[in-house]
C-alpha cells in the first residue's frame, strides 16, 4: 500500500462492531418465524411437545409433516386459487386502468377533471368501506363463493390509474405526436406506444398488486365459504380450524408451503420487489 | 414532393395571439427555414401544417389542395422532432418500419400470427423490408438496425428519426428544432448531412429553428418570424444583406448589428449621436429613424481623417479576428466591430479611436422599423459629419 | 380568394376535433369510470345510506332510523372496546415501527458491510403471508411449548405469560407481530429518503464543524427526512387501523374482546350477525378515521407546496 493513501484502512472499530451486533440481533427476530417454523416443520410431535429449543430435529420428521400438510388440506389448490385470482385481478386492472390513465394524462376532453376527481376520492376508500354493499350486491346476483366475487371488486384499481397517469405524464408529448403522425390510432397508441414506454411502471405495479392480493384475507374471508375456492390466506385459516391447533408439525409445514412462493420470488428479484411494494408509498 | 401554401393563418390561445394572419409560400423542393426567438409562433405554425393542431382561421394547402380538415396521418407529411420521439421499446428497424406498416398493412394483417394467414401480406412485408433497408443504407444505419434507441448516440438517434420520416417518401418534411439536443460538434456535422439529404431527395423541407446559423447554412429560403408574424421571406444571403425590418437585422448576424438612433434633418440627412450621416433619405423631415452597421462594416478610421470617435471598453480575441466593444458618446449601448488581429495589436481598453464606417453597407430603417433606402450611396466622412459624395 | 374568411369552414373541423377528442377520451376512460362507480363510489354511498337504516341482511323490511345506529354505538360497550383497542394498538405500533424502521435504516446506511444482506433480511417479513407467519408466531408465543417462554424459563427461570390468551398481553402480542412486519417496510421508505439527501450536505456540515455523527444527524439527516417521516407515520397509522388478519386468525377478538378491533367488530356485526345497518354505521366511523389521516396528509402537502 502506498503511504500517501489518505484513506484509513478499514478497522473494526467499536462503532462498527456495535452496528453489526445490533443489526444481527434484530435480524434474528426478523428471521425467527421463518427459521423456527421451518425447524418445527421437521420435528416429530414428541420433540415439539417437549418444548425442545434445538434448531435441528433429533429425529427427522420432515417428510411425514409435509406429506400430512399436503394431504389433509388442498394446499396446492389454495396456491392455484391464489395464482388465478391474482392474475385475473392484475389483468383487469391493467386493461381498465391504462387507457383511463392515458386519457387523463395525454388527452384533453370534456369531463376529464370529473373522472380524475373520482380517482382521487377512490384513493381514500379501502375495500373495508365498500365490503357490505358489495356483499349484498354479490349475494343478490348469486355470485357469492365464486372467482368473480374474488376478482370483480379489484378489477378497477384507482391507485393503478393514479400511478400510470404519473408515469404517462413523463412520456414526452412529442412521442405521442410522432405516433399520431405515423398513423397510430388513439387506442393503439395506448397499447403499442405508451404502455411499452412505461414498462417499468407496469412491472412495479404488477408486483404491488400481486403481493397485496396474494396476502389479502379480509375480502375472501367474507365472500368465500368453500375450501375449493380459498386463496392462500383463507386456506391457512381453514387448515388451522381443521387442526384445531394441536398438531403443530404439519401446520408449520403448511405455513412454510404457502409462504414460500412469494418469499422465493422476492429473493430472486429483490430490487423489483422493493420498488414495487414501496410504490404503495404513493397510496394512502 | 410538393409545394406548400399557408394562407392567412391565425391561432389564438386564450387572449394571446400566437399567429397573426401568417401567409407563406414554400415552393416545391425548397428548404424553408422558419427562424425566430422562442415563443414567436414558429413551432405552432409547424404543428398546424402537420395537423397536430388546428388553426382558428386561414388555410393550409399542399399542392394547391386544402388539407386543413385532414388528420395528420392523411396529410402525407413526415415530422422530425426535437427529442427524436423514437419508440423506446422498438429496434431501429421497427422504428423506421412503423409508418409503412401502419399505412400499408390492414389491421388484421398486423396482428401477430393471424397476419401471416392474410393473403398478400408476405409481398407487402417484403416491400416494407426492402424500403426500410434502402433508407437505412442511405443514412448509414444498416449496422444499427437491431439496436434499441437507448443504445444509440444522439447523432444516430437523429438519423433514425430522419429515416422514419424519409422511408415513406412524404410530400413534405417538417422538422422541429431537430438539432438542438445535439452537442455543438455533432450539430455542425448533422447540419451538413441534412442539407445534403435535402439535395439528394429533392423534397420540400420546412425546418424550424431558433438558431440563425442553422437557418443561414442549410436553407434555400429563410422566413424570419417574430411575435406571430413573418417579417421577411428571402434567401439567406438577402436576409443578411437586405433585412426588411430592423428586428430581422438585429436577430440575424452575430455579433448583433449596431443600431444608431437618429432623426431626419431638414436637408434629408440623418443626425445620430455624435455625428451626422448626410445621405438623402425619403423619410419625412423630423421623423425618427435608425441606421445599422454590421460589425464587419465598422473599422478604424485612417490617421488624420476626421471621424466619429469612440472609447474602447474591451477587446475580445477569438483567434482569427478581434471584436472591439467601444462606447460612442451620446449612445447608450456600446458598439461592436470586428478587426483583424494585426489591426488591433496596439489597442487597449480606454483608447480613443476614430471609427471608419463603411457607409455603402449602412442599413436605414424608418420609425416603424421598416427598411428605407438611401437615395444615393453614402461614401464620405468629413469633420465628424458623414457626407455622401 | 386571398382574403377569404376560412373561419366558418374551419368551425366544422374544430367541432369534429373536439367531438373526436371527447369521444376517444371517454372511450378510453369509460370502462374504468363505470367500474369506479360500480365498485367504489356507489358502494360507498350505499354504505352511507345503510348506516342510517335498521337493515338486517335478508330482512324484508328496511327503515330509516336517522342517527339511531350511531346512538346505539355510543352505548355499545363492545364497540367502544374495539374502538379503544384499535387506538391503543395504533399508539403501540406506530412509534415502535417508525422508530425501529428509522433506526435500522440509519444503521444499515452507516457502513457498507452487510448492507445488502441486512436490507433483504429486514424486508423479508413484508413479503411473507401474514396469516401463515402469524400462525408461526402463535407457536413461538405458545404458553408452554413456545420458544419465547421456553427461553424465559431455561435462561431466566421465569414462567412467561400466555401471550395470546392473557387479556393483558394479547393486544401487545398482536402489535408485536405488526411491528415485526412493518419495520422492514418503513426501513425501505427511510432508506429511499436517506438516499435522496445530497452527500454534499454532509461534507458541508463537516466543514462547518459538525464533527460527531450525532451533530451531522441533527443538522442534516433529521431535517431532510422530515417529509419521509411524516409520510411513514401516516401510512403506518393507516395500516394499523386496518388490523384484521392476525385478529381473525389468532384470537377472534378474544379473550373477552380484549383483542377485538374495529374491522373485526365490523366483520362480526355485518357478516356474522348480519346487522347490516349497524355495521355500516361502524364502517362510517372507520372511514372517518381514515379520512382524518388523509386530511393531515393533504394539509401538510399543501403547506409544503406553499413553502416551495
Amino acid at each position: 500500500m502506498s503511504r500517501s493513501t489518505p484513506l484509513r484502512p478499514k478497522r473494526w472499530t467499536f462503532g462498527r462492531i456495535t452496528r453489526l451486533l445490533v443489526l444481527s440481533a434484530g435480524a434474528m427476530i426478523m428471521l425467527a418465524p421463518f427459521i423456527w417454523g421451518f425447524s418445527a416443520s421437521l420435528k416429530p410431535p414428541a420433540e415439539i411437545w417437549s418444548g425442545s429449543i434445538l434448531l435441528w430435529p433429533e429425529t427427522f420428521y420432515g417428510i411425514e409433516n409435509y406429506t400430512q400438510a399436503l394431504t389433509r388440506a388442498p394446499l396446492w389448490l389454495f396456491l392455484i386459487n391464489g395464482v388465478l385470482v391474482c392474475i385475473g385481478i392484475l389483468f383487469f386492472q391493467v386493461l381498465f386502468a391504462v387507457p383511463c390513465a392515458y386519457a387523463l394524462s395525454k388527452t384533453r376532453f370534456a369531463g376529464r377533471t370529473a373522472i380524475f376527481a373520482m380517482v382521487l376520492i377512490g384513493l381514500l376508500i379501502p375495500i373495508h368501506v365498500t365490503a357490505i354493499p358489495l356483499y349484498i350486491a354479490f349475494a343478490n346476483l348469486g355470485l357469492l363463493n365464486t372467482y368473480t366475487a374474488l376478482i370483480a371488486p379489484f378489477a378497477i384499481s384507482v391507485f393503478g390509474i393514479f400511478l400510470f397517469r404519473q408515469f404517462f405524464a413523463a412520456i414526452p408529448d412529442e412521442l405521442i405526436a410522432a405516433a399520431r403522425v405515423d398513423g397510430f390510432s388513439e387506442w393503439t397508441i395506448v397499447w403499442r406506444v405508451v404502455l411499452p414506454a412505461a414498462w417499468p411502471a407496469v412491472t412495479a405495479f404488477a408486483i404491488f398488486s400481486v403481493t397485496s392480493h396474494w396476502n389479502d384475507l379480509f375480502w375472501p374471508f367474507i365472500v368465500i365459504q368453500s375450501t375449493e375456492l380459498a386463496p392462500p390466506p383463507l386456506g391457512v385459516l381453514y387448515f388451522r380450524r381443521d387442526e384445531s391447533g394441536v398438531d403443530f408439525g404439519p401446520m408449520m409445514a403448511a405455513t412454510m408451503i404457502v409462504t414460500a412462493p412469494l418469499v422465493v420470488a422476492f429473493l430472486l428479484a429483490q430490487r423489483r420487489f422493493i420498488d414495487g411494494i414501496t410504490l404503495s408509498g404513493l397510496k394512502g | 414532393m410538393a409545394s406548400l401554401d399557408i394562407v392567412s393563418l391565425s391561432k389564438t390561445l386564450g387572449t394571446h395571439a400566437i399567429l397573426k394572419s401568417v401567409s407563406l409560400n414554400v415552393p416545391d423542393g425548397a428548404f424553408m427555414t422558419l427562424v425566430g426567438p422562442s415563443g414567436c409562433g414558429k413551432s405552432t405554425l409547424l404543428k398546424i401544417i402537420s395537423g397536430l393542431e388546428l388553426q382558428d382561421d386561414g388555410d393550409v394547402r399542399i399542392d394547391g389542395m386544402s388539407v386543413s380538415h385532414l388528420h395528420p396521418k392523411l396529410r402525407d407529411i413526415a415530422m422530425v422532432f426535437q427529442s427524436y420521439a423514437l419508440y423506446p421499446h422498438m429496434t431501429v428497424y421497427e422504428n423506421i418500419a412503423v409508418p409503412l406498416v401502419l399505412r400499408r398493412l390492414a389491421l388484421m394483417a398486423r396482428m401477430p400470427l393471424l397476419g401471416k394467414l392474410m393473403p398478400g401480406t408476405a409481398a407487402v412485408r417484403q416491400k416494407i423490408d426492402s424500403d426500410v433497408r434502402t433508407t437505412a443504407d442511405m443514412l448509414e444505419l444498416t449496422q444499427l438496425l437491431t439496436r434499441k434507441p437507448v443504445q444509440l448516440s444522439g447523432g444516430q438517434r437523429q438519423r433514425v428519426a430522419l429515416g422514419r420520416a424519409m422511408v415513406r417518401d412524404p410530400k413534405i418534411f417538417l422538422m422541429d428544432e431537430p438539432l438542438s439536443n445535439l452537442d455543438a460538434k455533432l450539430r455542425v456535422h448533422m447540419r451538413a448531412e441534412i442539407a445534403r439529404l435535402h439535395k439528394r431527395l429533392g423534397a420540400t423541407f420546412v425546418y424550424v429553428t431558433h438558431d440563425q446559423i442553422e437557418a443561414m447554412t442549410m436553407s434555400t429560403h429563410v422566413a424570419v418570424m417574430m411575435e406571430g408574424e413573418i417579417l421577411q421571406v428571402d434567401s439567406p444571403q438577402r436576409i443578411y444583406a437586405e433585412p426588411a425590418d430592423i428586428r430581422v437585422a438585429e436577430f440575424i448576424g452575430s455579433p448583433k448589428i449596431n443600431v444608431l438612433p437618429g432623426r431626419v434633418r431638414e436637408d434629408g440627412a440623418l443626425a445620430v449621436p455624435g455625428f451626422t450621416i448626410a445621405g438623402r433619405t425619403q423619410l419625412p423631415t423630423g421623423s425618427q429613424a435608425s441606421v445599422g452597421f454590421r460589425p464587419e462594416h465598422i473599422t478604424l478610421a485612417q490617421k488624420g481623417v476626421a471621424a466619429p470617435s469612440a472609447t474602447i471598453i474591451n477587446l475580445e480575441h477569438t483567434g482569427p479576428e478581434v471584436f472591439v466593444h467601444a462606447s460612442l458618446e451620446g449612445l447608450g449601448a456600446p458598439l461592436t466591430f470586428k478587426l483583424e488581429p494585426h489591426q488591433a495589436m496596439h489597442l487597449a481598453s480606454g483608447d480613443q479611436v476614430g471609427l471608419g464606417l463603411s457607409l455603402g453597407h449602412a442599413h436605414l430603417f424608418d420609425a416603424q422599423g421598416k427598411r428605407a433606402p438611401f437615395m444615393q450611396p453614402v461614401s464620405e466622412v468629413v469633420a465628424g459629419e458623414v457626407r455622401y459624395g | 380568394m386571398a382574403d377569404a374568411n376560412f373561419a366558418p369552414m374551419l368551425a366544422g373541423a374544430h367541432r369534429a376535433r373536439a367531438f373526436g377528442a371527447t369521444l376517444s377520451g371517454w372511450g378510453l376512460a369509460l370502462p374504468a369510470t363505470i367500474l369506479m362507480l360500480a365498485m367504489i363510489l356507489i358502494p360507498t354511498l350505499v354504505a352511507m345510506l345503510l348506516a342510517v337504516t335498521d337493515y338486517q341482511l335478508g330482512a324484508r323490511s328496511i327503515q330509516y332510523i336517522g342517527l339511531g345506529n350511531f346512538a346505539e354505538l355510543l352505548n355499545d360497550r363492545v364497540f367502544w372496546r374495539a374502538f379503544n383497542n384499535t387506538l391503543i394498538y395504533t399508539l403501540m405500533t406506530v412509534p415502535t415501527a417508525v422508530l425501529l424502521g428509522l433506526g435500522v435504516a440509519l444503521l444499515i446506511e452507516a457502513d457498507a458491510f452487510g448492507r445488502g444482506f441486512f436490507r433483504t433480511v429486514y424486508f423479508l417479513p413484508v413479503t411473507a403471508l401474514l396469516v401463515a407467519m402469524a400462525t408461526v408466531w402463535e407457536f413461538i408465543l405458545h404458553s408452554d411449548l413456545g420458544l419465547v417462554n421456553q427461553l424465559l424459563a431455561r435462561v431466566f427461570g421465569i414462567s412467561g405469560p400466555d401471550w395470546l390468551s392473557d387479556p393483558n398481553h394479547v393486544l401487545s402480542s398482536l402489535a408485536f407481530i405488526f411491528v415485526w412486519q412493518q419495520t422492514g417496510y418503513n426501513m425501505i421508505l427511510f432508506l429511499a429518503g436517506l438516499k435522496a439527501i445530497p452527500s454534499d450536505l454532509y461534507s458541508a456540515a463537516k466543514v462547518d464543524g459538525a464533527d460527531r455523527a450525532i451533530d451531522r444527524f441533527l443538522m442534516v439527516t433529521w431535517p431532510a427526512l422530515g417529509p419521509t417521516m411524516l409520510f411513514v407515520v401516516l401510512i403506518t397509522t393507516l395500516y394499523s387501523f386496518r388490523v384484521f388478519d392476525t385478529v381473525a386468525a389468532l384470537t377472534q377478538g378474544g379473550p373477552a374482546n380484549a383483542s377485538n378491533v374495529l374491522l373485526y367488530n365490523i366483520y362480526r356485526e355485518g357478516f356474522v350477525y348480519f346487522r347490516t345497518g349497524f355495521a355500516s354505521a361502524m364502517t362510517m366511523i372507520f372511514l372517518a378515521l381514515i379520512l382524518l389521516v388523509a386530511l393531515i396528509q393533504i394539509h401538510s402537502f399543501e403547506r409544503k407546496e406553499k413553502r416551495s
